[in-house]
């Protein structure tokens, strides 16, 4: 047995906030210790701060676009003429960093800030085999992706056909079950379709040029068939008109569209734009937090900016392709797949004195502090979007330390730095409410019932920060974090890398779908879902012999 | 949710075996596979995969062990490779003729020995790679050429000599296949094409590079002396269709074909802003994408790199097997090969052949289809890797003749 003793607890999931408790861990799981048994192993939390591992829920760490990033950008790897090394003795192996590092780098770096899992967004059907390849290879962190649905041909031809909704439910659940999926994303929907109909726009109540089907449509059918396949993760959206100016209207219009049913916004920042002022570019922060504190089937994550060189990895090709004339350096890559999706990767340098920029930061940061209940917001930067994750400890302290915001905020654009309503909101987040925003939050929203939190029964996955300096340096290098029990990072270094679980969903539906969606597909898409489906021990090797982690579902009524 | 512990009837269904033809790029998923079946080999449409699947018939099931051309124990064989490799001052791995587990095996030996990683399409592979990492790039899948594609236009290649099933698989003259006009520019159309859509040859002037400059710039409008008459219906053509595809292919590219490959995917690029456009290379056989993906993936940065501790160092050029071995002597070369016994680059005699120490030995050691015993899983678990063969060879003189 583990004794992790005198920390300051923070476990919001079980009402533990700053406490001085023990921890006790035996056989990679919590355990109601008692302290006159002697532990085998001992670690002194005086002075440390205990949470759970943390949980990002959305960062794109695998998949074909971030490889494609990889491939667009070696010029980030070099340090002028000279190679950029591994700093010091390791047990690394060596893996590049920057906003779109290897997979190996990835893991150790997330492990070095407590973080514990890690789930991929966009997944892309057709290419999930490789998603949970190269993501296999993240060590340390458990991972999972979700499945992206909503600009397939197959599922767009159903919905336009007027497919009963058990039969959209059973198509859902089928592409979760062969793609190994933890929960579904929609991206920019139908819009990826119509890009390849040469349509460059698509508002939320505007029908696609040749399916004929709305985004609400989409988002409306996409949303029930996940409740109804009894997902734990309501439907991930990516809303329409990402990075427009003005696109709050879409973002409310997408939360109307749920109707009442759970949906998860996702990198909201990015969709929280007004056209007011000389710029016609302005903050919606209010109007989204205002709607977010209203509906309480709403979740979202915030997808905040940070300035300087990243890469934007997205599925949303139709925006990316009217967002590359502002890449840099210009150059970038799109694909369209597989009459299944897309992808765009565009270079970006987020520059403090764009207006534009300063101005996405600030609301960012606003919709942080605006949102009433830190149980529906998650901590993200979209990695590498909005930057890379090695930014959440530099974002953690912008939310916990009002002198240190305002200090940044007066480094930007005059206009931004002079007008922006961050400067009045005195709100500073506390520990126990980054706890919940990094760690409870996101295991609640992922319905991982044994993560997130350190109560008798949960995954021993644990880390220690030291309570000094500030929130940055404190949260940069955990003193200890153990992963299932074991010690994987001491003092910030990684000490071992064990490979990682992966979380996948077991969902139920009528098997005659895949034989009635082949026939549909006929000679066009050849294959497209037999192949697709992956089964468990294929998805233990790929994932290097990791442990599987199925979720079941329970399929509801329609 | 909850925990759950009973798995699907659809993993049931996916453990079917399924056959995917690893030997061309195209991956098709409906070949018979039994060779040694007549009737089978004979339904067989790819002249490729069938030779192939004769060769590795015909092949011993183990690669045989040698030292110094000499036959010897698995063992012996590895202990004397792990020592020449670990005396190389500039360890290269090349072929790397393998899938994906072959490539995360390759990466950790890599990573051990400061060596740099090419494959034996490298210079095919750095074509589409050093255009990429240049100006970007815009593609397309098969699955998107079969369904939309108006207009395609196959650039310096006719596609079937290295890729004989590709206007099969991309549905040209099938019931329902939208394509209305196909292209061979600088290239000569495959015999046997049907009668729709409709072919159209541009000869060209015999350079490509010259060829594409000025078909950009007709694609773009720009104002132009005397151009050539068929490129300029080619223009036209391409802004009048709703979807093209530009189809390249590596292996049938010049030294520098990175320039031929930056002019169409700026040509693409062009024809974005105002129709829809896109390009397929065609490459990365013999695993050459599988390896490029995982390479990248695990360090961040593709082939032709050498990977160490003290950094890693990207070189597209300077990493080509061939000229390290031309400018470098000191360089010592190993090479793996798998999918298949074909080729050139094989050496005849090679002093000694066989396979590396751990991952990589446990890797090839259980072929064909290899099973391993998780140490987390109770369960024996079929792993992804088929290769059937994996080998080793070495700068001696019956292999650089070879080279």
């Amino acid at each position: 047995m583990m004794r992790i003793h005198g920390g300051k607890v923070f476990d919001p999931a079980n009402g533990v906030d700053g406490q001085v408790r023990d921890i006790f861990v035996r056989d990679g799981r919590i355990v109601a210790g008692d302290p006159r048994e002697p532990a085998d192993e001992h670690i002194d939390a005086g002075g440390c701060i205990v949470m759970a591992g943390g949980i990002d829920l959305h960062s794109h760490i695998g998949g074909g676009k971030v490889n494609l990033a990889r491939m667009l950008m070696p010029e980030l790897q070099r340090s002028g003429f000279e190679p950029m090394g591994v700093a010091g003795p390791s047990i690394e192996l060596p893996s590049c960093g920057g906003c779109a590092p290897g997979t190996l780098a990835t893991g150790y770096r997330y492990a070095e800030m407590g973080y514990t899992a890690v789930f991929e967004p966009a997944m892309l059907a057709s290419n999930a085999r490789h998603a949970h390849l190269e993501m296999g290879d993240v060590p340390i962190v458990d991972h999972g992706a979700y499945v992206m649905l909503g600009n397939e041909e197959p599922f767009l031809r159903m919905l336009t056909s007027g497919a009963p909704p058990e039969q959209l439910r059973d198509y859902v659940g089928l592409m979760v079950q062969a793609t190994k999926a933890l929960g579904v994303k929609v991206v920019n929907p139908g819009g990826i379709s119509a890009f390849k109909f040469n349509q460059r726009k698509l508002d939320v109540d505007e029908p696609h040029v040749h399916w004929q089907v709305t985004p609400r449509r989409i988002v409306g059918a996409l949303a029930r068939a996940v409740h109804e396949s009894g997902l734990a993760h309501p439907l991930h959206i990516h809303a329409s008109n990402l990075g427009v100016a003005g696109n709050i209207e879409s973002t409310l219009a997408t939360i109307s569209a749920l109707e009442g049913l759970r949906g998860h916004l996702t990198h909201v920042q990015f969709h929280c734009y007004g056209n007011d002022g000389p710029k016609k570019f302005s903050s919606a922060a209010l109007r989204l937090a205002e709607a977010v504190n209203a509906n309480p089937n709403v979740s979202i994550d915030v997808g905040q900016i940070m300035f300087g060189q990243t890469v934007t990895a997205s599925g949303d090709t139709m925006r990316q392709h009217a967002n590359a004339d502002l890449g840099s350096p210009r150059k970038w890559v799109g694909a369209d797949i597989q009459c299944d999706a897309g992808c765009g990767v565009v270079p970006f340098r987020y520059r403090e004195q764009s207006y534009v920029n300063a101005l996405q930061w600030a609301i960012g940061l606003e919709i942080f502090l605006l949102v009433r209940d830190p149980w529906r917001v998650v901590l993200t930067t979209d990695h590498p979007n909005g930057a890379p994750f090695t930014s959440y400890p530099h974002l953690i302290r912008l939310l916990m330390d009002k002198p240190f915001r305002d200090e940044q905020l007066a480094r930007l654009h005059p206009e931004v730095a002079a007008q922006s309503a961050l400067r009045d909101i005195r709100r500073e987040l506390t520990l126990g409410e980054i706890a919940i925003l990094t760690r409870a939050a996101p295991a609640r929203l992922l319905g991982l019932t044994d993560r997130g939190h350190l109560g008798v029964g949960a995954a021993a996955d644990i880390a220690v920060y030291q309570a000094q300096g500030d929130a940055e340096s404190q949260f940069s290098r955990p003193a200890w974090v153990l992963k299932d029990g074991v010690a994987v990072v001491r003092d910030g270094r990684v000490i071992a890398a064990p490979a990682g679980g992966i979380h996948f969903a077991r969902t139920q539906f009528d098997a005659g779908i895949a034989q009635a969606l082949d026939e549909a597909d006929g000679d066009y898409m050849r294959g497209h879902l037999r192949a697709a489906a992956i089964g468990e021990d294929e998805l233990c090797a790929c994932c290097n012999g990791a442990r599987l982690l199925p979720w079941a579902c329970t399929a509801q009524g329609v | 949710m909850s925990a759950a512990a009973r798995p699907s009837p659809i993993d049931a269904q996916s453990a079917r075996a399924h056959w995917t033809c690893p030997f061309c790029a195209l991956l098709c998923d409906d070949l018979a596979t039994a060779h040694s079946d007549p009737a089978a080999a004979s339904s067989n449409p790819c002249p490729r995969s069938k030779a192939s699947l004769s060769r590795l018939a015909a092949a011993p099931a183990a690669a045989p062990a040698l030292i110094d051309g000499q036959s010897a124990p698995l063992d012996a064989a590895l202990d004397a490779a792990a020592q020449r490799l670990a005396s190389w001052s500039q360890p290269l791995l090349a072929g790397l003729a393998t899938d994906i587990a072959g490539a995360r095996a390759v990466f950790r030996l890599a990573a051990r020995t400061g060596a740099i990683c090419d494959h034996m399409d490298g210079a095919g592979l750095m074509h589409g790679l050093r255009a990429l990492q240049d100006r970007g790039q815009f593609i397309a899948t098969l699955a998107e050429l079969r369904s939309r594609a108006e207009l395609v236009v196959c650039i310096g290649t006719s596609a079937v000599e290295r890729f004989p099933l590709f206007f099969r698989r991309i549905g040209i003259g099938q019931p329902g296949s939208p394509c209305q006009r196909v292209v061979f520019l600088g290239s000569v159309p495959p015999a046997g094409m049907p009668a729709n859509p409709v072919v159209d040859v541009v000869p060209g002037s015999g350079d490509l590079c010259a060829d594409l400059q000025q078909l950009n710039a007709l694609a773009a409008q720009q104002w132009l002396g005397q151009t050539d008459a068929a490129l300029r219906q080619l223009a036209e053509h391409l802004r009048e269709a709703r979807y093209a595809v530009l189809v390249w292919e590596a292996a049938a590219l010049p030294a520098e074909g990175a320039l031929i490959v930056e002019a169409i995917n700026r040509l693409v690029g062009t024809l974005n802003r105002s129709t829809r456009a896109a390009t397929l290379g065609l490459g990365g056989s013999d695993g050459g994408h599988s390896v490029n993906q995982t390479l990248t993936w695990l360090s961040g940065l593709p082939l032709r790199t050498r990977v160490a501790h003290d950094g890693l160092q990207h070189e597209p050029h300077r990493f080509d097997t061939t000229r390290l071995l031309r400018k470098a002597p000191s360089t010592a070369l190993g090479g793996f090969r798998g999918f298949d016994r074909r080729g050139p680059r094989r050496p005849a005699r090679c002093r000694w052949s066989c396979s590396l120490r751990q991952p990589w030995r446990r890797w090839c050691a259980r072929r064909p289809a290899c099973s391993f015993r998780w140490p987390r899983q109770a369960s024996t678990r079929r792993a992804i890797c088929f290769a059937p063969m994996a080998r080793w060879w070495c700068p001696c003189s019956p292999c650089a003749t070879m080279r």
